[in-house]
C-alpha cells in the first residue's frame, strides 16, 4: 500500500467496522432465549389486550397497535389504541 | 396503477437484495410509494441491506397468518420517503408461503396506494423464488458475467414465461436484463463474457450494467442502499436503470475500459 | 478395433413396485403404442424407487418379459451391491453410478413421456397434442418422480388437424416442448439445456442452442432446419449426435439436418 492510500484510508469511514457492529448486535439478539424474542410474544400481548380492552369498550382487531423499537441498551414498547367515536 | 415487479435470478450470490434495494429506493426518491418484499423466508437479508435490521417486529409470514396486520409489518424508510420495507421471516421456512396469503398481501398494498411492489426473490426454482415472482408483471433478471449464472437466468425467464400468473393467463411477464459485477477490464482482457454475449445468449432487453465496485460492499456495510451513494458507479449506474425503467433513453455508463489517469502524488507512493 | 466408454441413449425402466406381471402387461400396452419406436430397443432397469424392496424383486422374470415384447435388457442400476452376484446369474448387467444421468434420463422422458403425460398430469387431458413443461418441483404439487413438477399448456383442440405447432416464445432452458403427430416451427431461440421434440420435422428461425429431436415416433423422413446451428444434441428417428462431435462447418450457421441410412446429414441451408 502506498503512502497516499494509507492516509486516504484513515480519513474514510471503515464501514467493515460498522458492518461488524450491526452483526453482533443482531446475531445477540437473535440468538437470545426463543420466549424472550419479541416477534414471537407481540401478536398473543396484542390478542390479550384486545380481549381486554373490548370488555369495556368497543374496539376492532385493527384499532389496536403493538409496535417495539429497539435501541441500543433498552426497548420501547408503544401501544396504540384508536377509540371509535360510535358508542355501541 | 400499481405494478409488481420480480427481482430475480435463479443463481444466488449475484445481487438480487442489493438491486432490489437499490432499485426500490431509487423509484421511492424520485416520489413513487414504492414497497420491496423480501421473499426469503428463512434467510431474510434485505432488513440488513438497507439497515433496518433492529426496526423489525413483524414480517410477511405474521400477516399472511393473521397475527399482524400489513401495515403494522411494513417498515418506513427514515432516509427516503415513500419507501416501505416488509421484511421476511427469520424462524419460519419458505412453506409459510402460500399463493392466496401471497395475493392478499399484493391486493392491500395496491389498494393502499402503492405504485410499485418490488419483490427480492430468494435464489434458487422452489417455492420462495416461485412465490416471488408468481404475480409480477414485470421482471429484472439479474445476471453476472458468467456462464453458471447466465444459464440460470435463462432458466428463471423459462419459469417466468410458464408458470407466473400472467402466462398462465395467456399474457407474458415484461422482462429486463440487469447484469451486475461488471469489470470492463476483463471483458477487454478477453476473460469476462461481455454483455453484448449476455444479451445475445439471454436475448431479452437490457435495462442496466452495474459495474463491479467497492462501494457495493461498503453500502450493504453500512445498510445504506448503494443507489444513495451518488459518488460510486455502482449508485449512478443503478440510477441509470431506475430512470430506464420509468422510460427513459439512457446510454449506458461504466462499461468501457476506462483511461486512469493517476495523480502526480498517487504516482509517487502509489 | 476399438474399445471406448461412451455415452449412448438408453430407455431406462423405472421400477415402482415389485409385481412383475403388473410391469409387464403396462409395458406392452406402452410397446403396442409405438412398436415401431421401441422394436429391439435397448432398456435399463432403474430401482432407485424401490429401495430396499429391491431384493424381493424377480430380474429373471422381468427379463423374460423384456424379450419377450421385443426389448433388449441391458443392465440394472441403483441396487444394493449384495444383489450383484443374483443379477449376474440373471444376465443383467449392473450399471455403475456415473455421470450418464443427463443423458439417459432424458431419453427416457423423451420415448415414455408420449404416453406418460397423459396420466402423470391433471392438466393434461388425454390426446393432447402438444406439451409444454417446465422440470421444475412445483410447490403445489406433490409428484413422486425426480422431474417434480410437469407443467402443461393446453393446446387447442385444432390443433391435431393442423398438424403444425407453432413457438412464438422463446424456449428456454429447463423447458421442453413436444408436438405429437406434427411439425413444429420455433420463431424465436431455443436455449441451451432446452429440449424441443416433434413428430415430423422442426424449424428454428432462431439460434437453435438445446436439444432438437424430429422424428420422435420414428419418421425417418423428418428434417430439422434452422437459421444458426448451435444445437447440443440432434435427433432424427432415434438417431442421434452430439453437435461437438461433428465434423460439421455449419456451427453458427444457417443448416438442414436430415438422416441418410442411419448417418445424421448436416448441410448447409439455402436461402
Amino acid at each position: 500500500m502506498g503512502l497516499f492510500n494509507f492516509f486516504k484510508k484513515e480519513k474514510k469511514k471503515n464501514t467493515a467496522n460498522l458492518a461488524k457492529e450491526r452483526l453482533q448486535i443482531l446475531i445477540a439478539h437473535e440468538r437470545t432465549d426463543k420466549s424472550q424474542r419479541s416477534p414471537d410474544y407481540l401478536p398473543k400481548l396484542r390478542d390479550e389486550l384486545v380481549e381486554v380492552i373490548r370488555k369495556y369498550v368497543h374496539v376492532s382487531d385493527k384499532d389496536v397497535n403493538v409496535s417495539l423499537e429497539k435501541c441500543d441498551d433498552f426497548d420501547t414498547l408503544e401501544l396504540n389504541i384508536t377509540l371509535s367515536d360510535k358508542v355501541d | 396503477m400499481s405494478k409488481v415487479i420480480v427481482v430475480t435470478s435463479g443463481k444466488g450470490g449475484v445481487g438480487k437484495t442489493t438491486s432490489s434495494a437499490a432499485f426500490s429506493a431509487g423509484l421511492a426518491a424520485r416520489g413513487h410509494k414504492t414497497a420491496v418484499i423480501d421473499f426469503d423466508v428463512g434467510l431474510r437479508n434485505l432488513d440488513l441491506i438497507m439497515g433496518v435490521e433492529r426496526r423489525v417486529i413483524y414480517d410477511f409470514v405474521n400477516v399472511i397468518n393473521g397475527e399482524a396486520t400489513l401495515k403494522q409489518a411494513l417498515i418506513k424508510d427514515k432516509r427516503v420517503d415513500n419507501l416501505y420495507i416488509l421484511p421476511a421471516s427469520q424462524t419460519r421456512d419458505k412453506d409459510a408461503l402460500n399463493k392466496e396469503g401471497v395475493e392478499s398481501i399484493i391486493n392491500e398494498l395496491k389498494a393502499d396506494g402503492f405504485e410499485y411492489i418490488v419483490c427480492d426473490s430468494p435464489a434458487g426454482i422452489e417455492k420462495g423464488a416461485f412465490m416471488a415472482l408468481y404475480f409480477a408483471d414485470e421482471a429484472i433478471v439479474v445476471t453476472n458475467p458468467e456462464v453458471s449464472s447466465v444459464r440460470d437466468s435463462d432458466r428463471i425467464l423459462g419459469i417466468l414465461q410458464s408458470r407466473s400468473k400472467i402466462a398462465e393467463d395467456g399474457g407474458s411477464v415484461k422482462e429486463h436484463l440487469l447484469i451486475t459485477r461488471y469489470s470492463p477490464d476483463r471483458v477487454e482482457g478477453g476473460d469476462m463474457l461481455g454483455m453484448d454475449d449476455i444479451v445475445e445468449i439471454l436475448s431479452i432487453p437490457l435495462i442496466g450494467v452495474i459495474p463491479e465496485s467497492g462501494t457495493v460492499l461498503q453500502a450493504s456495510n453500512s445498510g445504506n442502499p448503494v443507489i444513495m451513494d451518488k459518488e460510486s458507479t455502482a449508485g449512478q449506474a443503478y440510477e441509470d436503470v431506475v430512470s430506464r425503467f420509468l422510460g427513459e433513453d439512457i446510454p449506458l455508463r461504466f462499461v468501457d475500459v476506462e483511461i486512469k489517469k493517476k495523480g502526480f502524488f498517487q504516482k509517487i507512493f502509489g | 478395433m476399438n474399445l471406448k466408454g461412451e455415452m449412448s441413449m438408453l430407455n431406462v425402466l423405472h421400477l415402482e413396485h415389485t409385481d412383475v406381471d403388473a410391469i409387464t402387461a403396462e409395458l406392452q400396452k406402452k410397446r403396442d403404442e409405438m412398436p415401431q419406436f421401441f422394436m429391439q430397443s435397448p432398456v435399463v432397469v432403474d430401482c432407485n424407487i424401490l429401495g430396499e424392496n429391491v431384493t424381493d424383486f424377480d430380474f429373471l422374470t422381468l427379463k423374460e418379459s423384456l424379450l419377450k415384447l421385443g426389448f433388449i435388457p441391458v443392465g440394472v442400476r441403483n441396487i444394493p451391491a449384495s444383489m450383484n452376484a443374483s443379477l449376474a446369474k440373471a444376465g443383467w448387467a449392473v450399471m455403475r453410478e456415473s455421470r450418464k444421468a443427463y443423458v439417459e434420463d432424458n431419453t427416457k422422458e423423451s420415448s415414455s413421456e408420449v404416453n406418460n403425460e397423459s396420466n402423470k398430469d391433471h392438466n393434461t387431458e388425454k390426446n393432447n397434442d402438444i406439451t409444454i413443461k417446465d422440470v421444475t418441483n412445483d410447490p403445489e404439487q406433490n409428484l413422486v418422480e425426480d422431474q417434480g413438477l410437469q407443467q402443461a399448456v393446453q393446446a387447442p383442440r385444432g390443433a391435431a388437424m393442423i398438424k403444425s405447432l407453432t413457438v412464438v416464445k422463446p424456449v428456454r432452458s429447463g423447458q421442453q416442448i413436444y408436438a405429437a403427430e406434427s411439425d413444429m416451427t420455433v420463431l424465436a431461440q431455443t436455449s441451451a439445456g432446452s429440449e424441443i421434440m416433434a413428430d415430423g420435422s422442426i424449424h428454428v428461425y432462431g439460434a437453435l442452442r438445446g436439444r432438437v429431436l424430429a422424428g420422435a415416433m420414428g419418421n425417418e423422413s423428418a428434417r430439422i432446419f434452422c437459421q444458426s446451428l448451435q444445437a447440443e444434441l440432434i435427433a432424427i428417428a432415434g438417431r442421434y449426435q452430439l453437435l461437438d462431435e461433428s465434423d460439421t462447418k455449419l456451427i453458427g450457421k444457417p443448416a438442414m439436418i436430415k438422416l441418410s441410412g442411419e448417418k445424421l446429414i448436416i448441410e448447409p441451408l439455402m436461402s
